[in-house]
């Protein structure tokens, strides 16, 4: 009888696991002092599965001092370094004493370089034991059969490669994230006195020069003039657009002249095209690729789709997350997924019909990752009630997944050309003919079907209307937060699991001024500064270098030291040319900081005496804060206007419709809105700003009767 | 000048800074285009580009500067 010790990598995880591992499938759960563990009985062995709370070791400085270089760095529990990270200690006692009673060990931490590293750190560092009696679980869902399966035939030893990856990453990130941000506030310590940390790291540089890359195309943009015929014709009485064959006509005398020989004159129907074409299913999910849909249809932000999704496979109901996988292994019973998924209400009908009239097997996509498949549901029902993010995402999910059974779809496209001398017009129109998987991802698919009238060779329809429209080029659009994330894949920058916290960090950092990506004085400042004087913090192609030298680590091509050493001459290079300029860099960075916290607090010009600027300003006396003329002290100008004492406010480029006035937004956690600075007076705010009053006395009464 | 007209960063044409100046270029080079296409003024053209929202924040600002000089029509 053997006493075996279970590390999982989060308190859900350990109980799904323990649950799984116990022969009854009821395992004990015993409270130690600040933290818990659950005991099974397995074969007369004894399981204790314990969980870390992700990483429970970090890195740490050993040379003391704020300041930069710093190279050497030792694993330490996480709360040597993290004051709030108190939760941490009795957990590492935990593990700690239940090694001692143990004869055997297991690593069942997410099968990631992540999961593999904090596994590892806690057998060394926690229990210290020989890392080479360490076997390791690898699975892709939390159900029951899979962890079973996974315990059974578990790896006769860890995964090194990928801890050794991993050890890797968390050294570089380290170095090259704690070094820079140290350089840049320092340097603006040294400028200017004050302590204002600005961070960049390994992949935020070159993601910040992406963003500022595209903000100069759309800064120094001139739009130009072209011109769109636009063209109506009747048939049966109805009103029908029609395209002009050229879609842009460069001078508006060429678009006259094709208006001026086209009014009031007839087109002949010179031929009828159709064409059909089958639509195969779209492929199954990786990150990226939920990530992309999530937002498109839900508005989720890459991080928190990732967030939403880690709880749905806590919860067992979907598959590892992290994946860049876009393949369902033959490995999968999909069969009994889909039986298990008709058995929800909500899913039956396309399931029953999927499973009547689909493919045998999903469509795969091209994409592969040798640790997980693509995201699948697990065929689990939900056994709590989900939240409504939770219930979109699932949804999805699930919907993507039977779309991959279902049969081709079968669209027909229609062309109507219609002619006059040398002037050519199109009706264009689609139709599904056979909706095949369509009908399972309906909610998630546009068809843009348009209808084309019945019409023959030689029919002849007059013009009703047409007229050349001026219209003008638009600079290329700002990134999204789905749209940055997708750049960064394409240009292998980070990785499918820090790609998504680098773009918010863009905005938390205050590069960047808003979800849509406009970057910031600050932002500014960084770019141009870096860019002049240390330009390979920057460079995607060093980062994306640094990144393959990493992966071939994890292959067994080259060493962890050989491409660690390598790492510490390159930032060491970096950091001497910093120093050198160290004066220089921050005075540039400190005029970036000066514009940033104008930008956020500058609304604009004073309507009252169309001299001061108007600024948001913070009583002294009651530490309110309004908006006042920056003419206020010298006595020259009295305007203010009330502002609300929470959430952030945000000055907009756009004025109040109804009195004229500068907009504001202001935000407070995940709520958001849009209102005037003359809000308290504007006459069409009064409804808004009386609902508002009544809201606040029912909290007071509703607090004044909780309080008796 | 040691400070650019309109935002004081380092000018690199004794005049404007690096984005200033890529916003003059495409000003003129675009001009070209609007004067063929729609047969515009170049002060026509200017106006035009500071009714339209597409126009960039470093042209707009530039189109503020050059208007306050005596004959913006100079530069072009």
């Amino acid at each position: 009888m053997a006493k075996v010790l279970i590390i999982s990598e989060k308190p859900a995880a350990a109980e799904k696991i323990a649950l799984a591992l116990d022969e009854k499938h009821e395992p004990k759960v015993i409270k130690a002092r600040g933290a818990s563990y659950y005991e099974c009985e397995r074969n007369n062995d004894t399981l204790f599965v314990v969980y870390a709370l992700g990483h429970l070791y970090e890195l740490k400085q050993t040379q003391k001092g704020w300041t930069y270089p710093r190279f050497e760095t030792k694993w330490v529990p996480k709360y040597e370094v993290e004051k709030k990270a108190t939760n941490v200690k009795p957990v590492i006692s935990l593990i700690r004493k239940l090694s001692k009673e143990s004869d055997a060990f297991v690593v069942a931490t997410d099968y990631d370089i992540e999961g593999s590293l904090i596994g590892y750190l806690a057998l060394k560092y926690a229990c210290g034991v020989d890392l080479q009696r360490a076997r390791r679980m690898r699975f892709s869902t939390l159900t029951v059969g899979e962890l079973e399966r996974a315990y059974v035939n578990a790896l006769p030893s860890l995964d090194f490669p990928l801890v050794r990856a991993g050890c890797l990453r968390h050294k570089v990130d380290w170095l090259y994230g704690i070094n820079l941000t140290r350089a840049l506030t320092l340097s603006i310590k040294r400028a200017a006195g004050w302590f204002k940390i600005v961070s960049t790291g390994r992949v935020q540089g070159p993601t910040l020069a992406l963003v500022a890359e595209r903000e100069k195309q759309i800064n120094s943009f001139v739009p130009t003039p072209y011109w769109v015929i636009v063209g109506r014709v009747r048939v049966n009485d109805k009103t029908i657009d029609i395209d002009y064959r050229r879609q842009r006509i460069q001078t508006r005398m060429e678009a006259q002249s094709v208006v001026n020989a086209l009014q009031g004159k007839q087109l002949t129907v010179t031929q009828v095209e159709s064409k059909r074409r089958k639509l195969g299913p779209p492929v199954p999910f990786n990150l990226s690729g939920l990530q992309s849909e999530a937002y498109r249809h839900f508005g989720f932000r890459p991080s928190r789709t990732l967030a939403i999704a880690q709880k749905l496979y806590l919860d067992a109901l979907i598959s590892y997350p992290r994946t860049s996988s876009q393949q369902i292994p033959d490995s999968i019973d999909t069969r009994s997924i889909l039986r298990q998924l008709g058995e929800q209400k909500k899913y039956a009908r396309i399931v029953e019909e999927v499973l009547q009239s689909g493919r045998e097997r999903p469509v795969q996509g091209k994409k592969t990752d040798p640790a997980h498949p693509a995201i699948h549901p697990t065929g689990n029902a939900p056994t709590r009630k989900l939240t409504p993010s939770e219930r979109k995402l699932y949804d999805l999910v699930v919907r993507r997944f039977v779309a991959l059974f279902g049969k081709d779809a079968l669209r027909e496209s229609v062309r109507v050309t219609l002619k006059h001398d040398e002037h050519i017009f199109y009706i264009r129109g689609r139709r599904i003919l056979e909706r095949g998987w369509i009908e399972y991802y309906e909610p998630y698919v546009e068809m843009g079907e348009r209808e084309v009238p019945a019409l023959a060779e030689g029919d002849v329809l007059k013009i009703a209307e047409v007229v050349a429209e001026e219209k003008t080029t638009t600079p290329p659009p700002r990134y999204n937060p789905s749209s940055l994330l997708k750049e960064l894949e394409k240009q292998g920058l980070g990785t499918k699991a820090t790609r998504a916290s680098i773009v918010d960090s863009l905005k938390s950092r205050g590069y960047t001024l808003n979800d849509k990506f406009e970057l910031s004085a600050l932002g500014y400042a960084a770019f141009e500064t870096l860019e002049r004087h240390v330009p390979e913090i920057l460079s995607a192609e060093f980062t994306r270098r640094l990144e393959r030298h990493m992966e071939e680590v994890q292959l067994g091509k080259r060493t962890m030291e050989e491409v660690l050493n390598e790492a510490e001459a390159t930032l060491g290079r970096i950091l001497e040319q910093f120093k050198e300029r160290e004066e220089a860099i921050g005075e540039e960075l400190v005029a970036g900081l000066r514009g940033y916290w104008r930008e956020r607090e500058e609304i604009g010009l004073c309507p009252k005496c169309g001299e001061g600027t108007l600024v948001i300003i913070r009583s002294p006396k009651t530490g309110k804060r309004f908006i006042g003329c920056s003419r206020y002290k010298e006595g020259g100008c009295d305007a203010t206007f009330p502002l609300p004492q929470k959430g952030t406010i945000t000055p907009l480029k756009k004025k109040c419709e109804y009195c004229g006035y500068q907009m504001i937004r202001i935000s407070r956690g995940k709520r958001g809105w849009e209102t005037c600075i003359n809000w308290a007076q504007c006459p069409g705010r009064q409804d808004q700003l009386k609902r508002l009053r009544e809201r606040q006395r029912q909290e007071e009464t509703k607090e004044g009767d909780n309080s008796e | 000048m040691s400070e650019c007209r309109i935002c004081g960063r380092e000018p690199v044409d004794g005049r404007y800074c690096r984005y200033h100046r890529v916003a003059f270029d495409n000003l003129r080079e675009k001009y070209a285009v609007w004067k063929e296409a729609a047969g515009v003024s170049w002060d026509d053209y200017l106006e035009r580009l500071r009714q339209n929202p597409e126009t960039g924040r470093w042209v707009l600002e530039l189109i503020e500067d050059l208007m306050t000089e005596d004959d913006p029509s100079v530069t072009a």
